[in-house]
């Protein structure tokens, strides 16, 4: 009997050890990933106001409900990812910290943590993929975080609690977006149409638009239901849109307005759902304008290597006036990882 | 056949587990342990402490989502200039002193976090004493359970703690006869500190406490009290 034991307990370390060293092939394939470019940006042109660029970006999958109300998600992650690689490799990030799977408590957590790191002329963005939650009682919006409770509305992030700690990172900033790709989501906002047609773009207008402190959130619905993955792409039908858009603008610098008038038309066209934006009720939107900085754009016939975006950045707090070095930094992951236990 | 049932459900996890959706991350894993190992030969026997003692483990952890497996392996010697831990066989007790034991540990683990910061986990422990030089070796083997948990402090530290017991195990000598049976319990605290996503380093305490009735009634305890340092290296898959 012994024996038998003492045999069962090698052949299981044998079966574990040959899927581990199966993975880790994989594992150091992806790990090659790693982003490494530096990029040089010549600062001359309009004057927009600009500082950091910092992002908090959350995908939850893996809910824990034990009641069942809560089931994972298949793509909120992978949305997730998809944005802060976006970010950071193609609009100049250098903040970005990527919450995967994140409780109630890691999400307040790093919501405070973005507060007390940003500084006055800062582009901040939010993202959230998970669960959202209408109660129909009260009309009250929440986001599910992954440690949700079944119907325990105080296991949710609720609308005016994600409404106080957006507010306090927007009155330290100068720009700050929300996008909330959830059911439900619609109800953080308040609709706020700045009315601005394609041919007003103009530098003019972005340098007053920057100058203008904004609160805006881009909404994945209004008070609907939201599809999970559009056709098997891996990403739910905003964020598809959303990440569409962000890769084939081709434009140096693109509004906030801009982005989710484009993203709405092109879910809605697609999809039975329709996306909202506006600004962020209570939390000191002066109709600025997030401005999205494309650091790669596309001139037809010229070598992608010539092409230099350049933009004239009002000194700041933390730019530089005549370059600034963008170094691409691998999204952190947070993880708490402990010993294993033994008796 | 309690072993025998857990082993095989182990085996059925690690193979299917491949297929979940949730996150799944690979943990290395090594420490280092000073201790001291002091008990009672019971009834008719001496009292012992080491003089001196260390063991320096590997372990390697799985986990996807809230399901976890790991193996760990330590190794070391326990110096006793006076009287050790007495040995026994079928034809009875033996006093030991003066002597180097070495001390090998195997625990083979499955585990789950029910809370999202507190799991449940059940350990195939192995211990093996080997009285170097004087030809006898003491191997107690048994199932535990017990539950660990962590308290995340800040972005980079985090508290961890567990505790567990074996409810009974067999001690076997170097001859595979059966000489008596005993009962254990861990416990284990100590702080994590992240230097980033993959590396981590460890330290805090450990204590085991061991209680073993041989077949002639003896009653034999000792307890082995640590301080480790760890570091880990973790990744997601």
């Amino acid at each position: 009997m012994r024996d038998l034991i003492i045999k069962q307990t090698l052949g299981i370390i044998v079966v574990m050890f040959s899927f581990f060293s199966s993975v880790s092939h994989d594992l150091l394939a992806a790990d090659s990933r790693g982003i490494t470019i530096e990029k040089t940006v010549r600062t001359q042109g309009s004057n927009i106001n600009r500082g950091v660029y910092r992002a908090l970006i959350i995908g939850n999958n893996q809910y824990q409900d034990q009641q069942g109300k809560w089931q994972p998600l298949s793509t909120a992650i992978t949305d997730a990812r998809e944005v802060a690689r976006l970010l950071a490799e193609q609009y100049g990030f250098t903040d970005i910290k990527l919450l995967e799977n994140a409780t109630r408590r890691d999400v307040l957590f790093a919501l405070e943590d973005l507060a007390n790191r940003s500084l006055k002329n800062d582009n901040v963005l939010i993202y959230y993929a998970g669960h959202g939650f209408l109660d129909d009682e009260t009309n009250k919006g929440f986001w599910v975080p992954v440690d949700a409770d079944g119907d325990d509305h105080t296991t949710f992030l609720r609308n005016s609690t994600i409404r106080d700690e957006v507010s306090s990172i927007a009155s330290r900033v100068q720009h700050t977006l929300l996008i909330s790709d959830s059911c439900f989501s619609g109800s953080l906002l308040r609709t706020a149409s700045r009315g601005i047609s394609e041919a007003d773009y103009t530098e003019k207008y972005f340098e007053k638009v920057s100058n203008k402190k904004s609160v805006q959130i881009m909404a994945a619905g209004g008070f609907e239901y939201v599809d999970d993955d559009y056709r098997e792409s891996g990403h739910s039908p905003f964020t598809y849109f959303l990440i569409n858009e962000l890769k084939t603008n081709n434009s140096p610098m693109f509004t906030v307005s801009q982005l989710s008038g484009n993203v709405e038309r092109a879910v809605a066209n697609n999809v039975d759902q329709v996306p909202e934006s506006g600004v962020l009720q209570g939390a000191g939107d002066e109709l600025g304008e997030f401005i999205f900085i494309k650091m790669d754009v596309a001139v037809e016939g010229v070598d992608p290597d010539r092409v230099k975006v350049e933009v004239n950045v009002i000194p700041g707090e933390s730019a530089k006036k005549d370059s600034v070095i963008i170094e691409q930094k691998r999204p952190l992951t947070k993880q708490k990882v402990v010993p294993i236990p033994t008796l | 056949m309690l072993l025998k049932k857990l082993s095989f459900i182990l085996l059925l996890l690690t193979l299917c587990i491949n297929n979940a959706l949730a996150e799944q991350r690979l943990t290395f894993g090594a420490k280092l342990l000073a201790a001291g190992w002091n008990g009672d030969n019971g009834a008719g026997g001496s009292d012992f402490e080491s003089d001196e003692g260390g063991q320096f483990g590997l372990n390697i952890a799985y986990k996807v989502g809230r399901f976890y497996t790991g193996l760990n392996l330590q190794r070391g010697a326990y110096n006793f200039k006076d009287d050790a831990p007495d040995k026994f066989t079928p034809s009875g007790r033996v006093s030991s002193s003066n002597v180097k034991i070495q001390q090998s540990d195997l625990d083979l683990l499955v585990g789950y976090y029910f809370w999202s910061q507190v799991s449940l986990f059940a350990d195939i422990k192995s211990v093996t004493n080997n009285w170097l030089d004087e030809s006898y070796k003491q191997n107690f083997l048994g199932l535990g359970i017990g539950s660990s948990g962590y308290i995340p402090l800040n972005e980079k530290w985090t508290l961890f703690g567990s505790f567990g017991f074996i409810g009974r195990g067999e001690i076997r000598d170097n001859d595979d006869n059966k000489v008596g049976e005993g009962t254990s319990w861990a416990l284990e605290a100590g702080t994590v500190y992240s230097i980033n996503e993959r590396h981590f380093i460890n330290a805090g305490i450990k204590t085991r406490k061991y209680n073993f009735e041989y077949l002639d009634n003896t009653k034999q305890d000792y307890t082995i009290n640590a301080l480790f340092i760890g570091y880990n290296y973790s990744f997601s898959l």
